[in-house]
């Protein structure tokens, strides 16, 4: 297993502040025991969280001593004679050995100085070569890893920040639906053979505000595009609500031409791209708004 | 904590093991304000607080066999337990989810009014702490740690991926480590 990156995964901090699974929990402590560093990474950040806590420490009522002592010294009474082995448990307690210190006995005297002073000098050299091309290796790897991180770091935002507009893009949609005022226009079929075609307007006549949702619609043939149109009180033609897309586009609402409370019905036809300014027959889809 | 500590914390352990009743008191007088702490931060409430504190002391006599020090530090292992008890609690009377995150509104409010009565409490410290540490830091560590919420919970309520979840936590963790270096 990778150590360091299992540290830097985010794991050892979500143990420590209560958030893993009981599974991630466990796997975490088998790793403590295998691993010093891990062992090490939890201990510090153990402490941090103690620090954080120590931040709100408040003083309790002082009955609360009281009450507890009361409830241990009972406690005491009653059980003395189960928890006999319990205080018979021997004290185990880790004495830690003081370090000891070797005191280094009286150094040889150096004969010939310089011969010493070469072998240094040359076990010197080496080490220093030995190092700086470590360094140098390590540090291209290091550059490598750095590399990889910037890349997977931009591709994980590009992500979220789709995600966050398609977010946006939902509570759009629900605030739009959730609107009391928002009147909910099926579209069913119109064509005996395809039953299955479906289309809803969400429909708000006092702000004159349409939207159109894509239930079930064929890709239209290229160069065509579908068009809305509505059936105004008054008018005998019907009236151009405006082209909407299918495709991801049609995965959101789509706002169309705004209309009052005189629209009768819905409907919807396919024309050329961009939209035509009488309706081509047949009409695919239509409802009529309450 | 401050103060120069009289047991380490081996001591404390063994002492505790021992039943010995004057290193719980000893216990009590220095680590009860920090899980009192936690605990009001969990419920809010004084009396539901000072009864789970009550619990928590109770467990902590009671349990200290099953305190593992390869787990971790006796402190932590405490304050888990009241952490525990206090979050369990809470459940227990079916909180909702947007009551958690109205709490975590509240409580800044909350605790800085109960500082002022305590001048115990290093309360510069804290609103520094709480100033460095930016609001979505401070609230996903508050969301897990004291309201127990799930890495489910706390990505609905911060409106993030699942999966970065645990990353937002460790930087949030390693900015308060660094704020609480510099302080």
């Amino acid at each position: 297993m990778d150590v360091n990156r299992y540290i830097s995964s985010g794991i050892i901090e979500s143990y420590v502040a209560g958030l893993t699974s009981e599974q991630e929990s466990k796997e975490v402590q088998a790793y403590m025991l295998q691993f010093p560093e891990v062992k090490q990474a939890v201990d510090a950040c153990q402490q941090d969280m103690e620090r954080y806590v120590n931040m709100y420490a408040i003083q309790p009522p002082s009955v609360v001593k009281d009450r507890i002592f009361a409830v241990i010294n009972k406690d005491e009474n009653n059980v003395a004679t189960d928890t006999v082995t319990v205080v018979a448990d021997s004290p185990q307690a880790r004495i830690y050995s003081i370090q000891e210190h070797q005191y280094e006995e009286d150094a040889p005297r150096p004969r010939n100085i310089w011969k010493y002073i070469a072998a240094a000098a040359i076990v010197g050299i080496i080490g220093c070569s030995a190092a700086i091309y470590k360094l140098y290796t390590d540090n291209q790897n290091i550059n490598e890893k750095y590399q990889t991180l910037l890349a997977q770091g931009s591709t994980l935002q590009a992500n979220n920040d789709v995600m966050q507009t398609k977010l946006t893009e939902m509570d759009e949609a629900m605030a739009i639906m959730r609107n009391p005022a928002m009147q909910k226009v099926k579209m069913p079929s119109a064509i005996k053979e395809h039953p299955e075609y479906l289309a809803t307007v969400f429909f708000n006549p006092k702000e004159k505000a349409v939207y159109l949702s894509v239930d079930n619609m064929p890709e239209p043939p290229a160069g065509q595009q579908y068009q809305l149109w509505a059936i105004v009180k008054g008018q005998k033609d019907p009236v151009d609500a405006g082209v909407f897309d299918m495709g991801d586009a049609s995965k959101s609402l789509q706002k169309m031409k705004a209309f009052g409370d005189d629209v009768v019905a819905f409907a919807v036809t396919l024309e050329k791209k961009g939209g035509s300014e009488k309706p081509t027959m047949p009409v695919y889809i239509a409802g009529k708004a309450s | 904590m401050g103060s120069i500590p009289t047991y380490n914390e081996a001591e404390l352990v063994l002492g505790l093991k021992n039943k010995d009743e004057q290193v719980f008191g000893y216990l009590y007088d220095h680590y009860s304000p920090a899980l009192y702490g936690v605990i009001l931060k969990v419920i809010n409430d004084e009396n539901v607080a000072s009864d789970i504190l009550q619990e928590v002391f109770i467990k902590i006599w009671r349990g200290i066999d099953r305190y593992d020090v390869d787990k971790g530090r006796l402190f932590t292992w405490m304050l888990n337990i009241a952490r525990n008890t206090a979050i369990d609690n809470l459940r227990s009377k079916a909180h909702k989810l947007d009551q958690k995150i109205q709490e975590i509104g509240n409580d800044v409010y909350y605790h800085t009014s109960q500082l002022t009565v305590q001048p115990s409490v290093d309360h510069l410290g804290l609103s520094k702490v709480l100033d460095k540490l930016n609001k979505e830091q401070r609230i996903i560590i508050d969301l897990a740690y004291y309201k127990g919420c799930t890495q489910e919970e706390i990505a609905k309520i911060l409106d993030i991926p699942l999966g970065t979840v645990k990353t937002r936590m460790r930087n949030a963790i390693i900015q308060l480590r660094n704020i609480l270096k510099n302080s």
